[in-house]
């Protein structure tokens, strides 16, 4: 691995494995795609999870709480994510909440924690729409008051948009285009990101075929030369293909295209 | 109008767990998950019909018993007008086809895509009918088929696993989320692909999906579903533009869209478990509109040609999209 990863000043890629443990859940916290099947102990209730997670911070920060007084702050973080029935939950286990629930058990662990950086990979594919939007405006009320700052990941553009301040167009490991979500939904500077925006279907059938990048993305294995996406690109020309642009400033953006320069 | 599928009354239980010696001993009572209970429905031959609801709704349970890979529990499935049974299972299963979600686990990582694509023609390999069909959804026949599935990229393997189910010419297909374990830029090809070879060969489809702008995108009519039951069913048009369930309406609203950064945010709750569903509707303990009547199972009204299972709808307390 070359380069490095600084949160918050420290850079992480230099750090030991007993001091990542330190860092992990307190400065930074992931919540992962499928929590049903991997981001809780399967055989610990709830509360137990709920409670060690606590009395690790508790820990690291040389606070001292008395169980009372760590049962109740579980309880209200609770409230705040909507579960319903908290002290019911704490007693049960994993399997026998539902997806939705169980989502909102981890992001309770992330507020008892309190990260300064919270990393949501696809927290609610596995959700239904009606639940996602649940989990979405609580993520951006957590953001808003108690400044928490978040990474999402997702492929749905339209839910980026809903969420972020600023968006991350990624493509064969590279990134394409980075700015503000706004600009980046209404004047898209990349093909790439242009031509995801174009086809996600907006009216039926009978308006005519979707547009649709042509081709499909390309193997780590055997990565184009000269731009990642030329291949795909309705743009394409010479430069394209044998050089690789570099990812430049272009007004508030940045983006990686030989057309921007 | 002729109707390909009719569903009567039909249910769907599965044991929630095997029973044991000791409960047959005792005569404890089997404990059911109520995938589907009490479906009518019927779907229109050369119709797009979507099936859209949250995961655990139903959906491919429907689609299941669609293409006969599992048998109600209850009530009757009527293909083309003959109830589906005894013999005529078999018939019907050479008459339907389906695809599902994921690709890379429905074709055997082993075989080439020629010996894929001509499996369901039953030992019988043809040749001409093979290339046809894989010309048809966009793969040279040339450069594919002696490959395996591994050579091939996720897009194409959804090809070839939907050239397999139509090489048999079904009249009916189903279509499980053939695309949500697709690249987002290989989704609109796949959309434009379904759409052309329904025109090819005007088959019918049943189209799985929770992704509401896809459904509106490749579907005529829509059917809602939530935990285990129907709860809208009609014209998409209609259904989009003015949703009549308390739940379509809030699953419409709770689609993210480029147009506001604000997302609707429905109340809280919870799907009920399956198991012991509460009676009556089972959207009562989430809706907005919720009342007294709602304890009791909700007939089924019909408004503007569409059908919604609620009970602000029956009798004369129609109410004009509440919204």
């Amino acid at each position: 691995m070359d380069g490095k990863i600084e949160v918050s000043g420290i850079d992480i890629s230099k750090k030991s494995e007993d001091e990542m443990s330190n860092i992990r859940g307190t400065t930074m916290f992931m919540i992962f795609q499928n929590p049903p099947l991997n981001s809780l102990n399967p055989v610990k209730t709830v509360g137990f999870q709920l409670m060690e997670a606590i009395s690790i911070r508790n820990q690291r920060n040389g606070e001292n709480m008395t169980e009372e007084q760590m049962k109740n702050e579980v309880v209200e973080t609770m409230k705040v994510v909507r579960l319903p029935d908290p002290e019911r939950i704490l007693e049960r286990y994993p399997h026998e909440l539902s997806g939705g629930q169980v989502q909102r058990v981890v992001i309770c662990m992330a507020l008892l924690l309190k990260p300064r950086l919270l990393i949501a990979d696809e927290p609610t594919t596995a959700l239904d729409v009606t639940i996602q939007a649940q989990v979405v405006n609580l993520l951006k009320e957590l953001n808003q008051t108690r400044k928490m700052s978040i990474i999402f990941i997702t492929h749905d553009l339209s839910l980026a948009y809903v969420l972020a301040d600023r968006i991350v167009v990624m493509y064969a490991g590279r990134i394409m285009e980075d700015g503000p979500a706004e600009d980046l939904i209404r004047k898209p500077l990349h093909p790439y990101t242009e031509g995801l925006l174009m086809s996600i279907p907006t009216n039926d059938k009978n308006a005519g075929p979707l547009y649709s990048i042509p081709g499909s993305p390309p193997s780590f294995f055997s990565l184009p030369k000269g731009c990642k996406f030329s291949p795909r690109c309705r743009y394409v020309f010479g430069k394209c293909e044998t050089e690789e642009p570099r990812l430049v400033n272009y007004g508030s953006s940045s983006v990686r295209c030989w057309l921007r320069g | 109008m002729d109707e390909i599928i009719k569903f009567v009354g039909l249910k769907k239980y599965y044991m929630a767990y095997q029973r044991q010696l000791l409960d047959v001993i005792f005569r404890r009572k089997p404990v059911y998950v109520r995938a589907l209970d009490d479906v009518n429905l019927s779907i229109v031959r050369g119709s797009v019909t979507s099936v859209v609801g949250e995961s655990g709704s139903g959906k491919t349970t429907m689609g299941k018993i669609i293409t006969t890979m599992e048998k109600p529990t209850g009530g009757t499935y009527y293909f083309e007008g003959k109830e589906v049974r005894g013999s005529y299972v078999e018939e019907v299963r050479k008459r339907v086809s389906m695809v599902f979600q994921n690709p890379a686990t429905s074709v055997n990582p082993r075989m080439k895509i020629k010996a894929i694509v001509s499996e369901p023609l039953g030992g019988r390999f043809d040749e001409n009918r093979v290339a046809e069909v894989l010309e048809s959804v966009g793969l040279r026949y040339s450069d594919v088929k002696d490959k395996q599935p591994r050579e091939l990229s996720g897009g194409q393997i959804q090809r070839v696993a939907i050239a397999r189910a139509l090489v048999k010419n079904p009249e009916l297909l189903v279509l499980d989320e053939p695309t949500s374990a697709l690249d987002e830029s290989v989704q609109a090809q796949m959309l434009n692909l379904f759409v052309e070879l329904q025109k090819q060969y005007s088959v019918t489809y049943v189209f799985i999906t929770h992704n509401i702008a896809v459904a509106k995108y490749i579907s005529d009519t829509m059917v809602v579903t939530y935990a285990g039951k129907v709860f809208e069913y009609g014209s998409t048009e209609k259904i989009l533009n003015s949703p009549k369930h308390p739940y379509t309406q809030l699953l419409i609203s709770s689609v993210p869209s480029f147009e506001s950064k604000k997302l609707r945010s429905p109340t809280g709750g919870d799907v009920p478990s399956l198991i012991d569903p509460p009676p009556g509707c089972r959207f009562k303990n989430r809706c907005p509109f919720a009342m007294e009547t709602c304890s009791k199972e909700p007939p089924i009204a019909e408004i503007n040609g569409v059908k919604v299972a609620c009970w602000l709808y029956v009798g004369g307390n129609a109410v004009e999209n509440p919204n």
